[in-house]
């Protein structure tokens, strides 16, 4: 029944998608160090965005239904960037300078406020927009049926984590990115704009975000709520990857999700609380993280 | 023999901070330390308090090795240091500054059943501060972030006093203080000193109060210990002149 | 900016006189059961069970931390009062008591020792992880009642059972009004002894704490267990007083969300802060959540957002940080 390679492919879906989710979290603390505790309204409204695009479409048309495929890109574009922009101009922008743990309070109060808006726009009742799921059937994978899309979220993790490596080593704006991770200040100085380097920072990062919730949508039931236990398990993968390190996250994604999985098949009542034992473990021996940067020197 | 370090050594990455470096120091000395910077003299400072760990050498303190040895046990033997930016609490006062550094000296950290900021407490605060010739009625109601600079670098080396030390390292006791101030604030300083019978090690950049307040001098350079002698021995030393302080 | 005002010896006179506000407090709640309805004396009782938990978030304020999950030891207090009630048959209130606050000291210290390695963010959320993990715990165990939580009946003042028919009664309220009392003056008296003041150094100067002497995780750990054995306090409290308890309610990150608002507005000036902004809070909340049910998270969020913007002194300087 529980055969090691189905715990393995397994693990590694659950981990693309924890990547999937937390890389954007990470990405806009590295640059910015802002804790976004919205991302996980970012999610939720990605995946209501999605989730109700494909309501509305299945509802009203049975033909071309791989177009429904379009719904994710264009959910996790349009929210990510409108709500990206915003909280990073109207927010973000007035408190930067002030300690890192006003800024979380503040993305808390827009996470809250996001909770109910959502609420007001979607309704209570749950959303099961499973369609997109299905239309690409089922693979044999070690003579156990797998869903073929939930194998494809193993895609688009890689494809993330490639991109950012990408961009990163071989792009100007890559190593631009990394003098202002490393430096802020000299970084302003050195004529870079730093600002701009934000708001487009932060931009993507919430379009990941959102990415996340409209890719995750056909696979769960949209329901208020779900930003939260995402937020927690962001973190959990973020913190014990290292806080800024994308590298860090997706490592941080594979012990956490092998340790879910395994707990899944032989202990299930174990299965909230492994994630954060592992993250607990790990900050035992590296408080900092698998790949975090040690505090600089201060005296 | 107080303090001795032996075969001292720490990297950071490719950066050579100290290259086996060997040092003694007796009680009742009065120690400068100089080199440019990045020498490795406050990096000597952060490992003999405990705030970094070498990578190989020992650390001797009357005899006992102290290496591992963390922050607070350092503190607590009798090594107590200064600070290049001083270490303080921005945000109280003057006066509660230093009740605090006494009622931790005084092994109160878990006291509940007394007041910490009590009469007496503040009474013997303003001596204290009075002793060291700190203009108490000026400061004495501002809270230290709006201290001017050489107020609050005399504050932290009062805090360092506190408790008896045995041992002192001052960072740059006289950086961001106008010249001529230097002197006061260095002749109250040691003046002090001597009284509590402390030994003195102070890192400096302006020679002159090296040559005038040290009776014996350490140079820097690269990790590495170039001199160790009587001032006018090592200002005519020819790398140190060449390294430090110029004149070659 | 406005200088924050230096306590000084001159205000000896004023320990006393604290007490003695103290004192007059609690003797003007005490009347208020005489004088004012019952769902404002039902208003005020909760709020007093929560400002015991705002209270203990006021120590870690002090310490320069925040917790965004103390709602798990509101829970942990309160689920300890319900199963000893109904697992043990134990209907002594006085025992009910004591064994929440042991369920608090004990987790916390516990935990104190993980935690206490961790400053700002991450303090601030691994104790909301910490507070899910228990909330998934209690919701898969259908023993303590899963989402439907537990409830206890009739209780024991010292042996006497209260002929009384409502929870809230002329006890339970003297019950709650008094040891709430007694743990302001605990820690009235603790914030002004060389042991609470070595928060103020942590909070102050981490680096020239260590170098003082002062075992900085070990003071952490101190105010942590304080703290959380308050909030247990409370939650025991709570369930003295409604007699039902969720995890939902407690465990879910919204409750430890509400604390953190209340605790940010409320401020760590004194210890009547957390009680006065707890009862703000709770009549604000019994209009709003009748006026506006859907839209609370919302307000909350609002306000805090605006606090933060518009009233850095109040807000960011209860941190008091030093900035890198």
């Amino acid at each position: 029944m529980a055969s090691i390679p189905f715990i393995i492919l397994d693990s590694l879906v659950y981990a693309s998608w924890l990547f999937m989710v937390a890389s954007g979290l990470t990405l806009i603390y590295g640059v910015m160090k802002v804790l976004n505790v919205a991302h996980g309204s970012l999610y939720a409204f990605g995946a209501y965005a999605n989730a109700w695009l494909i309501g509305w479409y299945f509802n009203n048309y049975s033909e071309f239904e791989a177009l429904s495929f379009l719904f994710i890109p264009i959910s996790a574009l349009v929210i990510g960037i409108i709500l990206g922009v915003l909280i990073e101009k109207f927010f973000l922008r007035k408190i930067y300078f002030r300690d890192e743990i006003v800024v979380v309070l503040v993305t808390y109060g827009l996470f809250l406020i996001f909770e109910d808006v959502m609420k007001l726009i979607f309704g209570t009742t749950s959303y099961l927009p499973y369609q997109p799921r299905m239309l690409l059937g089922n693979i044999n994978v070690f003579s156990i049926p797998y869903v073929v899309y939930d194998l494809a979220i193993i895609g688009i993790a890689a494809f993330i984590w490639f991109l950012f490596n990408f961009i990163i080593k071989y792009t100007k704006i890559g190593k631009l990115l990394l003098s202002v991770i490393n430096d802020r200040e000299m970084s302003s100085a050195l004529g870079i704009n730093v600002n701009k380097f934000f708001i487009y920072t932060f931009t993507f990062g919430c379009l990941l975000g959102c990415l996340g919730g409209a890719v995750s949508a056909p696979m769960i039931s949209v329901v208020p709520g779900i930003g939260v236990e995402v937020i927690v398990l962001a973190f959990a993968v973020v913190v014990t990857g290292g806080l800024g390190s994308v590298t860090g996250a997706a490592i941080g994604a594979l012990f956490i999700g092998l340790a879910r999985t395994i707990a899944i098949f032989y202990a299930p009542q174990l299965e909230l609380f492994i994630v954060f034992f592992v993250m607990a473990i790990i900050l035992s021996f590296k408080p900092e993280g698998l790949f975090g940067s040690k505090e600089v020197r201060k005296i | 023999m107080l303090l001795e370090v032996k075969n001292l050594n720490k990297k950071f990455g490719s950066v050579t901070a100290a290259n086996n470096i060997n040092f003694k120091m007796n009680e009742n000395e009065i120690i400068g330390v100089i080199g440019a910077n990045g020498a490795g003299k406050t990096t000597f400072c952060n490992i003999i308090t405990g705030y970094l760990k070498p990578d190989s050498g020992a650390i001797l303190y009357e005899g006992k090795n102290i290496t591992k040895f963390n922050v607070q046990e350092i503190k607590n033997i009798g090594i107590h240091r200064s600070f290049q930016i001083p270490q303080v609490f921005e945000n109280l006062g003057v006066l509660e500054n230093i009740i605090i550094t006494e009622l931790v000296a005084k092994n109160k950290q878990n006291a509940f059943f007394e007041d910490a900021y009590s009469k007496k407490n503040y009474q013997n605060a303003i001596k204290l501060l009075e002793k060291f010739s700190f203009d108490v009625d000026k400061f004495k109601d501002k809270t230290v972030k709006e201290l001017p600079q050489g107020a609050r670098k005399v504050l932290d080396i009062l805090i360092a006093i506190i408790g008896k030390p045995k041992v002192i390292l001052l960072d740059e006791p006289t950086s961001g203080i106008s010249t001529d101030e230097k002197n006061i604030i260095m002749k109250n300083i040691l003046r002090a000193i001597k009284e509590f019978n402390i030994s003195v090690l102070f890192i400096e950049h302006d020679m002159e109060i090296v040559e005038k307040f040290s009776e014996r001098v350490v140079a820097f350079y690269n990790g590495e210990i170039i001199a160790d002698d009587k001032p006018s021995k090592v200002f005519n030393q020819n790398n140190v002149k060449k390294f430090i302080i110029g004149g070659l | 900016m406005a200088v924050k005002k230096l306590e000084r010896y001159k205000m000896r006179g004023l320990i006393n006189k604290d007490k003695l506000i103290l004192i007059a407090f609690l003797f003007t709640f005490i009347s208020f059961w005489f004088l004012l309805p019952d769902y404002a004396i039902n208003t005020i009782s909760l709020s007093f069970c929560n400002g015991l938990v705002i209270l203990g978030l006021l120590l870690l304020m002090r310490a320069g931390l925040i917790s965004f999950g103390h709602g798990m030891y509101y829970c942990l207090g309160g689920y300890a009062v319900a199963m000893t009630y109904n697992f043990l048959q134990i209907k002594e209130v006085f025992v009910l008591i004591a064994f929440s606050i042991l369920a608090g000291f004990i987790v916390s210290f516990f935990l104190g020792f993980f935690v206490r390695r961790f400053r700002g963010i991450f303090f601030a959320m691994l104790n909301l992880a910490l507070s899910m993990i228990l909330f998934g715990i209690i919701v898969k165990s259908v023993s303590l009642g899963s989402t439907d939580g537990f409830g206890i009946k009739d209780l024991t003042y010292f042996s006497h059972i209260i002929e009384d028919e409502k929870r809230l009664n002329i006890f339970s309220y003297l019950l709650i009004v008094l040891l709430t009392g007694l743990m302001m003056m605990i820690v009235m008296n603790f914030l002004k002894s060389p042991s609470g003041k070595m928060l103020e150094a942590i909070r102050e100067n981490e680096i020239r704490s260590s170098y003082l002497g002062i075992s900085i995780n070990k003071q952490i750990h101190k105010i942590y267990i304080f703290s959380s054995t308050l909030a247990a306090l409370g939650g025991g409290l709570m369930v003295i007083l409604i007699g039902h308890i969720t995890p939902e309610d407690t465990a879910y990150w919204t409750r430890s969300g509400e604390f953190v608002f209340v605790a940010i507005l409320s401020g760590s000036l004194n210890v009547f802060a957390p009680l006065i902004g707890s009862l703000f809070f709770e009549f604000i909340r019994s209009y709003a959540l009748f006026y506006f049910p859907n839209t609370w998270q919302m307000i909350i969020g609002v306000v805090l957002i605006l606090g933060i913007l518009y009233l850095p002194e109040g807000i960011g300087s209860i941190f008091n940080k030093r900035k890198k």
